[in-house]
């Protein structure tokens, strides 16, 4: 299905331009918002850049700071201990399953 | 006469061993079912029974009242803008998404370049993994209408943007409905795409090809009737996902302005728990579930159909 013609390259990158716009603009913003101070982002000037870009926002919002009463830390364990558990439970689950039915014909044949 | 009584034994032990194994497995399957069956469909139950109480503050009150609370949200015209904000939801939710997904993985499938497909699958699929509050939040700094990114690129560009976006009473639904649309455009680009690399469909497209029919043509006449299963799987994805909304509103406009976006899920959680009018949130979910129902039916018909072939 490999093509050469030019108005196919001409879609394939205008659509190339819009997803990547369209994708990561609010990528972007979030980004640059974290870096700023909590007075500046309620300015509300979402694209420009930080005037002193800083990472206090991240270390607040991991161990609690003034602006964020829960620190981050425990809920991301939290969220951790779902995953593994619920990701392992289902694995495992899955091959106890198909390990049994596997055996069932077995057992039909000997009766 | 020792080989005999061995080979009873060995018999014997056996038969025991299969018997425990049999009791095991008959474990294994039933007693997750159970759990599964008690959860699920005795909180079902206890919903539809709850509905039809008389449940209107903290205390818990099961007078029998029947459909008392069925008619007090039928005679609110705010329950009908409810049913029409998720009718939109389910067909613009799903409809341009779904034709949107299969343009894209085509036009992917025919990029000429190397490196295109990996590039925008990641560029796409990231959002997918992204909670909807983060989503939302991200998606309500772009659509503020007097400082918001949308409007602020535009005047930058020098066009005067009068949208309002979601603070817009007549058009806030289809605003939301695009951040829906954003952020599962990926997962149905994925679901698309795998089902157009099998090697049968190839071979079709090939033989098309050779026969002198056009890209488009190929695509209208070959592929999609031919990806009619992946289709339907993604269909009744993106129907669940659109039926069971209440994130993306919750956090960009709580079902503002006034209850020009509200939705059921949204009205169940303030009527439920604001209004403390739990019998009447209760018949709402019940009302959401029946919805779910009257999706699902034709797709399990399909299913049985294809089942007994």
């Amino acid at each position: 299905m490999k093509s050469k013609s030019t108005t196919l390259k001409i879609t394939v990158i205008v659509v190339l331009v819009a997803l990547t716009v369209a994708y990561l603009l609010p990528i972007y913003v979030m980004i640059d918002n974290s870096l700023k101070t909590l007075p500046e982002i309620q300015q509300r000037t979402y694209m420009a850049f930080p005037s002193r870009p800083q990472f206090q926002n991240y270390n607040s919002a991991l161990f609690g700071g003034r602006d964020f009463l829960i620190p981050m830390a425990r809920p991301i364990i939290n969220s951790t201990i779902i995953t593994v558990s619920v990701t392992a439970l289902t694995d495992s689950g899955y091959h106890t399953a198909t390990h049994l039915s596997a055996d069932i014909p077995a057992i039909a044949c000997t009766k | 006469m020792i080989s005999e009584a061995t080979r009873a034994r060995s018999a014997r032990a056996q038969k025991r061993r299969t018997g425990s194994a049999a009791v095991g497995e008959f474990l294994v399957f039933t007693l997750p079912l159970l759990v599964f069956l008690l959860i699920l469909y005795g909180t079902l139950f206890w919903n539809f029974y709850v509905s039809m109480a008389n449940w209107v503050s903290t205390a818990p009150d099961y007078t029998f009242t029947g459909l008392k609370w069925y008619n007090y949200l039928f005679s609110q015209s705010r329950f009908w803008i409810n049913v029409q904000n998720n009718l939109k939801w389910l067909t613009l939710g799903v409809v341009p998404t779904i034709v949107v997904a299969i343009l894209l993985a085509y036009l992917l499938e025919l990029a000429p370049f190397p490196g295109v497909e990996s590039y925008v699958r990641t560029l796409i699929l990231y959002p997918v993994a992204m909670s909807f509050v983060v989503t939302g939040t991200i998606w309500s700094w772009l659509y503020q209408p007097d400082r918001g990114v949308f409007n602020t690129l535009l005047g930058s560009l020098g066009i005067h943007s009068t949208l309002r976006y979601t603070s817009d009473p007549t058009s806030a639904t289809y605003w939301l409905i695009l951040i829906f649309i954003w952020q599962y455009l990926g997962f149905s680009v994925i679901i698309i795409q795998s089902s157009l690399r099998t090697s049968e469909l190839q071979e079709m497209v090939e033989a098309a090809t050779v026969d002198g029919a056009s890209k488009l043509r190929i695509l209208v006449s070959v592929i999609v009737p031919n990806i009619r299963s992946g289709i339907l799987v993604l269909v009744s994805l993106l129907l669940i996902s659109t039926l069971k909304v209440f994130d993306i509103v919750w956090i960009v406009t709580r079902g503002g302005p006034g209850v020009a976006t509200d939705v059921l899920a949204t009205n169940m959680i303030v009527t439920a728990y604001d209004q403390r009018l739990a019998s009447a949130g209760a018949a709402i979910g019940v009302i959401i579930f029946l919805m779910a129902f009257i999706i699902i039916i034709p797709y399990t018909i399909y299913a049985l159909k294809k089942w007994f072939e």
